[in-house]
């Protein structure tokens, strides 16, 4: 017996308009809920494989929560990201710090490398979270010395010939 | 049994992610709530269903009964504690092409509409429509044609309905 069944010519042309009748767009975000079905599938997979043993597979479910999930409430940025960069912040003012205080030190003995050297207290928009120690930012300003020891070794060369 | 994988799952979503959006709108507001858990709990299966699609419409079917017992049941305790305001409080409008079909649709009964959805949107064969609304395939097959004799009924009075 035949699965389908017929249908009179009028009743076939009115199922072929309905079906022509465009569906409402759909409102979900695809990209999001094929990112979070990855992540239910990461999950089931590991609970059903047993990779981890007992109250285990619990802890890391809950290490391995989506970040779209974790950053909800926080602009999509996670805790771990927000960690990430305010060291990455971090590391680079310690960095600049050290560069300029080995510069400094290794310059030749009488000759200035600046004539005014200011320290600034900045804090920069990126560093919320960074400790004030770490945004401190040294800022040199180079200054020619006003007289120039060669000038200065010429002149009294001058002098002692005169 | 293969397992589930992502290419599955973005196909049945491309597929029939509209169609179980509409399909879960019979029963309630929050239709695509419904369709998200779906492709979830089908994410999360350990093995792919004999039939993804059918599978699909049960689950979205069950979900958005579920969620209409919850609001009948929330409904009816509100009613007893709000205010008459309360009560007439307007929903959020629809979009125009949704209205339309759904305008149309709501002018069926219950179990045929249910029919009609899985039938010309969602492709499902008689035995699977039986299956996901759990009556007989000449039963659904009935429903269907009385359906189709309503719409016609309905068009012969009115313009043919906007592609």
């Amino acid at each position: 017996m035949s699965q389908e069944i017929r249908l009179p010519a009028e009743l076939a042309a009115c199922e072929a308009l309905l079906a022509a009748h465009a569906l409402p767009a759909c409102g979900i975000d695809r990209d999001s809920l094929l990112y979070r079905a990855g992540w239910e599938a990461a999950l089931a997979h590991i609970g059903a494989t047993g990779q981890c043993a007992g109250g285990e597979t619990d802890r890391l479910a809950g290490t391995l929560e989506s970040p779209l999930a974790k950053g909800r409430d926080r602009g999509g940025i996670s805790r771990s990201t927000r960690a990430a960069m305010a060291w990455s912040a971090a590391s680079a003012a310690l960095a600049a710090s050290i560069a300029v205080a080995a510069t400094l030190a290794l310059r030749p003995p009488g000759r200035p490398f600046a004539s005014r050297c200011r320290v600034l207290a900045l804090k920069p928009a990126c560093c919320g979270s960074v400790s004030r120690r770490w945004s401190m930012c040294l800022t040199i300003t180079a200054v020619r010395p006003r007289r120039r020891p060669v000038r200065a070794a010429a002149r009294r060369l001058r002098r002692s010939a005169n | 049994m293969p397992p589930v994988d992502a290419t599955l799952i973005a196909e049945m979503f491309d597929r029939h992610g509209a169609a179980l959006v509409l399909y879960a709108s019979q029963w309630t507001t929050a239709a695509e709530d419904c369709v998200q858990e779906a492709v979830l709990e089908l994410a999360r299966q350990r093995s792919r269903p004999d039939n993804p699609a059918a599978w699909l419409y049960r689950v979205v079917r069950n979900r958005a009964l579920n969620t209409l017992r919850s609001a009948q049941r929330r409904q009816r305790r509100e009613e007893t504690a709000a205010s008459e305001h309360w009560r007439r409080r307007q929903r959020a409008p629809d979009p125009q092409s949704s209205i339309e079909l759904k305008e149309l649709l709501g002018r069926l009964a219950a179990d045929a509409r249910e029919i009609v959805v899985l039938r010309v949107w969602g492709g499902l064969s008689w035995d699977e429509i039986a299956d996901v609304v759990g009556g007989s395939r000449s039963g659904a097959q009935r429903h269907y044609v009385q359906a189709l004799e309503q719409l016609r009924h309905l068009w012969e009075h009115q313009p043919c309905p906007k592609k």
